[in-house]
């Protein structure tokens, strides 16, 4: 169903969603002249330069080793490419819908290969280890009266989130609003999310572990001989800690990208904070659909992080497997940009490597990839489903159209072109 | 005669050398084992087509040799014999082994010994990371054996073990024996940071001197020669563990963790003190 009307020469979409961050608000005005969007009403700094800043894509389709080529051609070369590699990877994934998840996952098995999507190893592990308490946006903005941001910086990186889901809604167990809610933030950095907080803790860079692990330890009630840690005081850890236990409900809200033993440490504390009262955690994630990628390849293929296939077998967990960077004898990206993959070895070692790129990028570097095959640009162009941070799938809708086939579409061609030269 | 396998080609993709240990290929004629299925990237082609095959493996011993950096699961699941490796190897070498040996001259990647529950594994050159440890969702990284390494170890070795030894001779990275229910790590040189996190029970020695970066939830339970020690150091002698330096004096003792039952101890050298 199209929900759009038209007034004048206006395309007026209603309840649109913004990609560019990972509130993924849903109450988006988006005002359409012919292929422009010229508002983008209740958007914030961002996501007004992600609606606004849309241009429609002009120049060829694709590129084969720089030189301009058509659709066909350049899947024809990405179908050779990848079908004749022994061991090929697929990675990118996070700026694609659900869809275009579905259709990778159908490529990455029928062409033998490995599938990662970079940046979330450390929330995956941790959950494997130590579980995760955690509820949707829905339920911190009704209930939580109590909300700790450990090292995160929303206000910058999440603009709505206060104001929609966090510290400013009224409910019926928070008449309120802001002031029946209390905010720590903890950080190593003067943040403006810092400035807004009625419990501030600044602490040295470099020792979140140990600061985790102390408050853990005073939530235990055990005794701690150090007078300072991680450049604070103990008594105000301690007076964090009184805040912990006075909560009805808390929420704790860290930065997606946090890695190793702190997301660990946080998800350990708010599984011991629940002996006392209620808490919930919630990674902070970017923008796009990271999100929606974990969820597709778990439920495709029972593995979240990591996962490749080999032939005759099941899909293989990679996360604990081999290096599988390392090892790719092509790689496709799909609608990333190929320079700042995080799980990237080395650039050296991947600029060997044949490459190809599937870009929504308005201007894409031609010399990017072997092969560059442009594509609607995703949360724009593209319409499918996407996941918000805490998980709720909401259905995201082109408010433009584009004149480049969409992610699936170009996943689903190449992979017909795979099967055809198998048959 | 031992059964040798000589890698001739060099090419950079992953080999999984699943199954090709002595106790599955002895008593095998020749021609099967020239045709035993191994991974070469994705697909599954026979032994022979990467390594070239000598002897036989009647004694229950294999020898590999040439480039192996990419070849990985050298001796995974073995159960009894020997296994000599000349070079580096890859990626989960005698990962859940539950006997017998393994010899390595060069270098060894990840997961090195992951789960094993028996046998021993020693290796001249470094190791890579999560030596001994537990694989994503599983509760228990390796429940016994022995690990020696000459060089040095990277992040996470011995996570959640049960029982067992790692020896490691040079530095080792963050996180070692993290959530450690039991057994012991021995190291010569540096370490890491947050060395025994959530670690239940278990001896972490860590021997390079300088200071060790402990978290709060140590405690220091005091300074004195535990008598282990001297057992421990004569049983690693014997087994050609050497060319360390085994502290003479009293050692520093710090419990913890105490957010996981505190029953673990960090031995550091005298005066040692914390990070």
């Amino acid at each position: 169903m199209d929900p759009s009307r038209t007034v004048d020469d206006r395309r007026i979409w209603p309840d649109s969603v913004c990609t560019a961050c990972g509130c993924l608000c849903d109450d988006i005005v988006v005002k359409v002249k012919g292929d422009r969007i010229l508002e983008a009403q209740g958007a914030c700094s961002i996501g007004e330069g992600h609606f606004l800043g849309n241009r429609r894509g002009d120049g060829p389709e694709a590129w084969i080793h720089g030189e301009p080529a058509n659709f066909d051609e350049a899947v024809e070369r990405a179908a050779i490419l990848l079908a004749g590699a022994s061991c090929p990877l697929v990675i990118g994934l996070q700026e694609c819908t659900t869809e275009g998840h579905r259709a990778a996952v159908e490529l990455a098995e029928s062409i033998g290969g490995g599938l990662e999507v970079p940046g979330v190893s450390a929330t995956i592990l941790s959950l494997q280890s130590v579980g995760e308490v955690t509820c949707t946006l829905g339920e911190i903005q009704n209930r939580a009266d109590f909300v700790l941001i450990w090292r995160a910086d929303p206000v910058r990186t999440h603009p709505r989130l206060f104001s929609r889901h966090v510290l400013e809604p009224r409910s019926d167990f928070l008449p309120g609003g802001r002031n029946d809610r209390f905010l720590a933030v903890v950080d190593i950095r003067e943040t403006t999310t810092l400035k807004e907080a009625d419990l501030a803790i600044p602490m040295d860079e470099g020792a979140e572990v140990e600061a985790l692990w102390l408050l853990r330890a005073l939530v235990k009630g055990i005794a701690i001989e150090a007078e300072q840690i991680a450049g604070v005081a103990l008594k105000d850890w301690q007076a964090l800690v009184e805040r912990f236990r006075a909560a009805r409900y808390g929420a704790i809200l860290y930065d997606g990208r946090s890695n190793g033993l702190s997301v660990r440490g946080i998800h350990s504390l708010v599984r011991e904070l629940n002996e006392r009262t209620r808490f919930v955690v919630m990674p902070l994630h970017s923008g796009g659909n990271g999100v929606g990628a974990r969820n597709v390849l778990t439920w495709r293929t029972g593995l979240p992080g990591a996962v490749r296939f080999v032939e005759g077998q099941g899909p293989l967990s990679s996360d604990a497997g081999l290096p599988s960077a390392t090892a790719a004898d092509a790689v496709l990206v799909v609608s990333g940009n190929p320079m700042v993959m995080d799980n990237e070895p080395t650039t050296e070692v991947r600029r060997k490597i044949p490459r190809v790129l599937l870009t929504g990028n308005q201007e894409p570097h031609p010399q990017a990839a072997e092969v560059v095959i442009r594509t609607a640009a995703f949360g724009i162009e593209t319409s499918g489903t996407v996941y918000r941070m805490d998980g709720v799938p909401l259905p995201l809708r082109a408010v433009v159209a584009s004149r480049f086939p969409t992610v699936e579409a170009v996943l689903r061609s190449i992979e017909h072109r795979v099967r055809e030269r198998r048959a | 005669m031992a059964l040798l396998l000589r890698r001739t080609d060099e090419s950079d993709l992953p080999i999984e050398v699943i199954g090709v240990r002595p106790d599955r290929l002895r008593g095998m004629p020749p021609a099967e084992i020239g045709r035993f299925p191994i991974r070469h990237g994705n697909r599954t082609v026979p032994l022979a087509e990467v390594f070239q095959i000598k002897g036989d493996p009647s004694d229950e011993r294999i020898d590999f040799e040439g480039n192996l950096r990419n070849v990985h699961r050298i001796g995974a699941q073995m159960s009894a014999g020997r296994i000599v490796v000349d070079g580096c190897t890859g990626w989960h070498l005698a990962a859940q082994m539950s006997g017998g040996t393994i010899e390595v001259s060069g270098d060894a990647g990840d997961w090195v010994g992951a789960e094993m529950t028996n046998g021993h594994v020693s290796i001249c050159g470094s190791v890579g990371d999560l030596v001994g440890a537990s694989y994503p969702g599983s509760r228990r990284g390796m429940t016994n054996g022995t690990i020696l390494v000459g060089g040095s170890a990277g992040a996470e070795i011995g996570r959640s073990m049960r029982r067992g030894t790692i020896a490691i001779g040079g530095a080792c990275g963050d996180h070692a024996g993290l959530g450690m229910i039991a057994g012991t790590i021995l190291v010569f040189g540096s370490c890491g940071r947050y060395p025994g996190a959530e670690m239940r029970r278990g001896t972490i020695g860590l021997f390079g001197g300088g200071p060790v970066p402990l978290l709060p939830t140590f405690r220091r339970a005091g300074r004195f020669r535990p008598q282990f020690l001297a057992l421990i150091e004569r049983e690693l002698r014997r087994t050609g563990f050497a060319g360390v330096d085994w502290p003479s004096g009293k050692l520093d003792l710090y419990h913890g963790d105490l957010l996981s039952l505190g029953k673990g101890e960090i031995w550091t050298r005298e005066g040692g003190g914390l990070a």
